[in-house]
């Protein structure tokens, strides 16, 4: 099983090669080559998620040496065999495996099959399939992962896919601009993750989940320290700045609403469905190190607050696709604060429905961008008549995401909410957590509905717009009616309780797969007092809660009782906040980066080229010259003139003198031979 | 077969100079000849080259001047080997890249061979004299590389990296001949020096101080090596010498000659002085992560793309020294294959610079007048575009591609080291640097609406397509599977380790 799982992520990744290299010259631009690899992964991975619903649990494994460094010698000197450090990798298929290889293999053909609609007639169509044909490598690539090294290769290559498809207009500024953005915002968590799996690689010299997870209850390393925090800390707390990236939560969320840049396909796949949901997969992967790193509650709070702020500025946006970016940041909120809650199993089963509902929203929206080409709501409206079945899909995702019973993000989100409730009731402490939660619940009912609303309600605003639009061929149409169906809640809710349908569907197989996925790893999921009488409490409030959102919504935009506008200028100071979005982009790029980041460069470029280099070591050029004109002085004066030419004087001065003596005259010599004789004498007789 | 290796490049350049001086096409015929050899031998070694021995391989010894014990000695373990292989296939490359140099193309070709051989050297030389003696030769055909082949600056490029060197040369010498006095019996023989490392303990008086004399040689040859690898404060002749250099010398700038430095420090500090090495390794780590970030963030703020790349090689050139400072298997295996890897994406991105420096002939940025020196060229030049696209993410260290492993090593390696895991937490904001100062590059440079200046650029031709694509194919394999590289240092790197205990 492993070994056919293994050939999921390699389909699409041939896929791309083939894509590269000859998609141009193929027939429809080889499209088909994509479409048929990833859908060769689906058939693939179909199989055992069916096993799954049928036996309850599946479990393999495969591994291989990557790479093997001698790390010394056993007893001493080269002679004795070495010891060796193993990076070894491979793949594990466990229950969570399963259902996120039948959801990505899922959501991503469809998204594929979408697209050979919506792309055509692009520039660089084969292109874009590679692209995307690389991604979904790389996604199921990182689910089959059995380890955090090649879990972060898959998530890097994802990085690179979102920086090439957002990008791929790349002759609209705007466009590279945010696919920078996001490459470089995902980056900064993608390197604190990186610190934390050599974190892990220096506490416990692996970094397989299966091994972890055992070693993890090791009481022995929970006394190692990295860098003054103890070790387990220290990763769990890199390993969620790491899901903070990926998954755009709060601070570092500021990518995702640029990304829309990209065609919507790619929003659909990659904003939304998948690559972001592999931030709370790596998550529910580690749940053990944060556990024991004791990192829980600030995951809890993290997605908490993301949740809510994101809602809040998805009320005011009025690019239909904007909304959805920052519902999905608000959703994936929701998962990190289940986590954060130890309400494992809801966390990952929001995972699951959100990436068919998200997927399904915003493939109906570019079905409706592709109609009325424009992402203004406020140019739309009536498109219900025009468009039914993608009315249809959208409004039953909207219910879903919303919240609404018989619908599959009802089923998530309040088991999640249930969790929170239970959580805040034990440790009053945290009662925001959960509080936030409901808040954001309503707030997404809300804008939700408000999207529909202004979307395909009420009269069109832009008539010549409205003229134009019509229903999407079949290829676009298909994937929206599969995606809309996986929103109603019968595939996840469990029993209910009639027992004639009970009886044909396995309607256990989610609570089965997770009941002995948290055994492996080894997490206790409470079940208490106190957390039965959240669950039944929250699913009121939740209820309540959406309720308002979607009467308050329909008052607004529907009815017309309240106007938007005079509510605009009675929160003018909270509007303004939200329509600049918390001036989190004003910090980062204006103040962070233009001027911290690019000044700082300069002066330290400039320091380099005339400090260091001028002074330091053209200084000591310019020494040397001043060395050599001294040096020079004293060698032309003292050293030439005096000593050497000075001899040279001294020397001429002596022959000048001993010529005086020389005149060849036999006589003079005599006299001066007298004379020094006289001398000698005198002295000897003295 | 080394000394093969080593000298008929210099025989291709005896040739060269001997060939009419039109005769552009023979002398180019010859040169890649002259470079082919060593590539195809290079291969050969590689085949049968010993993985499960740490001991020098295809070693060739002669006395050479007996009454100072000065040998002939060549041979290559596990450090040497892999850097043996990038600068015959660099070399080789470079050939092609030198295709477009029409002055005085006969001392251009035999200057370029000359420095091979002296390269070569460099790896092969077991005796510090001998070793000495290429480290000084190849400096002369880099000069005149430089100093007659280069651009506006040239001369005072030439002539700043001349002297830097030469000054870290004469450190050197210094330590060479105390290293040989100090011997018992006097040798230069490196591997003898190493297995009695007979400078721990022992005191040199210097200006009526006693210093200790195995710190003392440690610094001396420090700093020499420092001024090549270049270590910051050392490194303001590079970014002078690759932007003058012609494209083809900047390639073995950054790809072999840097990696010169650390590869000295590796085989001689590193074996000869291993208690110093230790005391050496916190301020090691200390310049590497001040490498690693100053580089990237002047390279950030550089308007001239061979600047940028210049300046990038300053900061992946820290990832090395912080792998090497961490004395473990991990970290050294690491930094040896991040100076491979480095060799081949820097290559890259230098010959590419290069390709579009010769069809446009400049290279700016933002231009001094503040105008977009290119934009979106990716529409015009799809090829090209693919290829920087690939150079530039295996230098900022994409995982799937060669740099990621060796920098995930080098981390690795250092943060198994308890007292240097704030330095490499520090540093790990050059990585984040790394990708945004080449994807800004890349982003004005090929991305966004067309300058119409650059609308009839042409695509690669097939002579450059063909000497980046091995590079390319190197870049993607290495990144999947390291262990070719690997298999080859490991064992050696783990007996340089086990020094350190």
């Amino acid at each position: 099983m492993a070994q056919q799982a293994l050939w999921i992520p390699l389909l699409p990744l041939m896929a791309f090669v083939i894509q590269v290299f000859f998609g141009k010259k193929l027939p429809r631009q080889g499209d088909f080559v994509s479409v048929l690899a990833i859908f060769g992964s689906f058939l693939l991975a179909a199989p055992i998620f069916f096993r799954l619903v049928t036996t309850g649990d599946v479990s393999d494994s495969l591994s291989y040496t990557w790479m093997s460094l001698p790390v010394g010698f056993k007893g001493s000197g080269t002679g004795h065999p070495p010891v060796n450090f193993e990076i070894v990798i491979g793949v594990l298929v466990n229950n969570l495996t399963a259902i996120m290889l039948f959801m990505v293999t899922l959501c991503s053909f469809l998204i594929h099959l979408f697209s050979t609609g919506y792309m055509h007639g692009e520039p660089r169509y084969h292109l874009f399939f590679a692209y995307i044909s690389l991604f979904s490598a790389a996604m199921l690539g990182l689910v089959i992962s059995d380890n955090l090294l090649t879990f972060f290769i898959c998530w890097e290559l994802m990085g690179l896919c979102s920086y090439l498809l957002i990008g791929f207009y790349y002759d609209r500024p705007s466009a590279i601009n945010a696919s920078l953005k996001a490459f470089m915002t995902t980056r900064v968590g993608d390197v604190l993750f990186f610190l934390g799996i050599t974190g892990l690689f220096y506490v416990f010299k692996t970094s397989n989940f299966t091994q972890v997870y055992q070693l993890v209850h090791n009481e022995a390393l929970h006394e190692l320290m990295i860098i003054g925090f103890p070790a387990l800390t220290f990763i769990a707390f890199m390993v969620m700045l790491g899901t903070v990236g990926k998954s755009a939560q709060f601070p570092l969320h500021v990518w995702l609403p640029d990304a829309m840049e990209g065609p919507t396909p790619v929003s659909a796949l990659i904003h939304a469905a998948t690559m972001v949901a592999a931030g709370v997969f790596l998550l529910i992967r580690m749940y053990p190190v944060l556990e024991a790193g004791h990192m829980l509650p600030v995951v809890g709070y993290v997605g908490a607050i993301t949740a809510f702020l994101a809602a809040m500025l998805a009320i005011v946006q009025n690019d239909i696709k904007k909304v959805l970016a920052y519902s999905t940041i608000s959703q994936l909120g929701y998962m990190v604060m289940g986590v954060g809650v130890g309400a494992f199993a809801a966390a990952f089963l929001h995972l699951v429905t959100h990436a068919c509902f998200k997927a399904c929203l915003f493939l109906c929206s570019g079905s409706v961008i592709h109609a009325v080409h424009t992402q203004d709501m406020r140019e739309m409206g009536g498109l219900r008549s025009k468009m039914p079945i993608t009315f249809l899909a959208m409004f039953v995702s909207t219910l879903a995401i919303s919240g609404v019973p018989f619908f599959s993000g009802f089923v998530s989100k309040d088991r999640i909410l249930a969790g929170a409730l239970g959580y805040g009731m034990e440790h009053s402490q945290h009662m925001l957590i959960p509080i936030l939660g409901f808040a954001a619940a309503g707030i997404t009912a809300f804008y939700m509905f408000r999207l529909i609303y202004m979307t395909f309600f009420g009269h069109a605003r832009d008539e010549h717009k409205h003229h134009h639009a019509h229903e999407q061929p079949a290829p676009m149409v298909i994937p929206l009616i599969i995606l809309a169906s996986l929103s109603l809640a019968i595939w996840f809710a469990g029993p209910t309780g009639i027992e004639s349908v009970d009886q044909i569907l396995p309607v256990h197989w989610y609570d089965d797969a997770m009941e002995s996925v948290q055994k492996s790893m080894g997490i206790v999921e409470e079940h208490s007092e106190v957390h039965h009488t959240a669950h039944s409490l929250a699913m009121v409030f939740s209820l309540v809660i959406a309720g308002l959102g979607i009467g308050l919504s329909t008052l607004m935009y529907l009815k017309a009782v309240f106007n938007p506008a005079t509510w605009q200028k009675m929160f003018m100071p909270l509007y303004t906040v939200l329509v600049n979005l918390y001036y989190f982009d004003y910090l980062y790029m204006k103040i962070l980066i233009q001027k911290g980041l690019l000044n700082f460069n300069s002066m330290l470029a400039a320091f380099d080229d005339r400090v260091v280099d001028r002074i330091f070591v053209d200084g000591w050029g310019r020494a040397t010259l001043v060395v050599r004109s001294v040096v020079g002085k004293f060698d032309d004066i003292v050293v030439d003139r005096l000593m050497v030419d000075g001899t040279g004087y001294g020397t001429a001065t002596a022959g000048w003198l001993v010529r005086r003596f020389q005149t060849g005259q036999a006589q003079q010599y005599l006299a001066l031979m007298l004379i020094a004789l006289g001398l000698f004498t005198l002295k000897f007789v003295l | 077969m080394l000394s093969w290796m080593t000298f008929i490049p210099l025989l291709g350049a005896a040739v060269v100079l001997t060939l009419p001086r039109q005769q552009h096409n023979l002398i180019r015929l010859v040169s890649v000849v002259a470079t082919a050899i060593p590539l195809v031998l290079g291969v050969v070694l590689f085949l049968r080259f010993d993985r499960t021995t740490a001991a020098m391989q295809f070693v060739e010894r002669a006395p050479w001047i007996a009454s100072f014990n000065i040998e002939y000695y060549f041979g290559v373990d596990g450090l040497s080997f892999p850097m043996v292989l990038l600068t015959v296939l660099l070399s080789f490359l470079c050939i092609f890249a030198s295709w477009g140099i029409e002055k005085g193309v006969k001392g251009y070709f035999a200057m370029f061979l000359f420095l091979e051989s002296g390269m070569m050297g460099v790896f092969c030389a077991l005796d510090f004299f001998f070793f000495f003696i290429f480290w000084e030769a190849m400096l002369l055909p880099m000069y005149f590389l430089i100093g007659i082949w280069g651009g506006k600056d040239k001369v005072y490029a030439a002539i700043k990296f001349f002297l830097y060197t030469l000054f870290g040369s004469v450190l050197m010498l210094l330590v060479m001949i105390g290293m040989y006095y100090y011997s018992e019996p006097h040798t230069f023989d490196l591997l003898k020096l190493a297995e009695l490392r007979p400078f721990a303990g022992k005191t040199l008086e210097l200006f009526g101080t006693a210093l200790p004399m195995d710190k003392l040689f440690w610094c001396g040859l420090f700093i020499g090596f420092a001024i090549k690898v270049p270590i910051w404060p050392f490194h303001t002749w590079l970014p002078w010498a690759h932007v003058e250099a012609p494209t083809a010398v900047s390639v073995i700038l950054a790809g072999v000659l840097l990696k010169m430095g650390t590869y000295g420090i590796l085989r001689m500090n590193y074996p000869i002085l291993p208690e110093a090495t230790q005391w050496a390794s916190m301020g090691m780590v200390v310049l590497g992560v001040i490498n690693i970030l100053y580089g990237a963030f002047c390279a950030m703020a550089q308007k001239d793309l061979k600047k940028l790349v210049a300046y990038s090689s300053v900061s992946h050139m820290g990832y090395v020294i912080v792998g090497m400072a961490s004395l473990n298997s991990t970290g050294v295996n690491g930094a040896v294959l991040q100076m491979f890897n480095h060799g081949t994406s820097t290559a890259m991105l230098f010959l590419l610079v290069g390709v579009v420096y010769d069809r446009v002939h400049h290279r700016w940025i933002i231009k001094p007048d503040g105008s977009q020196g290119f934009g979106g060229i990716a529409a015009v030049v799809p090829v090209y575009t693919g290829m920087m696209a690939l150079a530039v993410f295996a230098s900022l260290g994409l995982p799937g591609l060669s740099g990621f492993i060796s920098e995930a090593l080098v981390f690795l390696g250092a943060f198994s080291v308890p007292r240097f895991q704030t330095m490499v937490v520090v540093s790990s904001l050059g990585i984040v640097l790394g990708a945004a100062y080449l994807l800004w590059m890349f982003m004005r440079v090929f991305l966004g609406p067309l300058n119409e200046e650059h609308k009839d650029l042409e695509d690669m031709n097939w002579r450059e397509r063909l000497m980046l694509v091995p590079l390319c194919i190197l870049v993607i394999v290495l990144g999947v599977y390291p262990m070719p590289v690997l298999e080859l240092m490991r064992v050696s790197v783990a007996q340089l380790v086990s020094y350190f205990g």
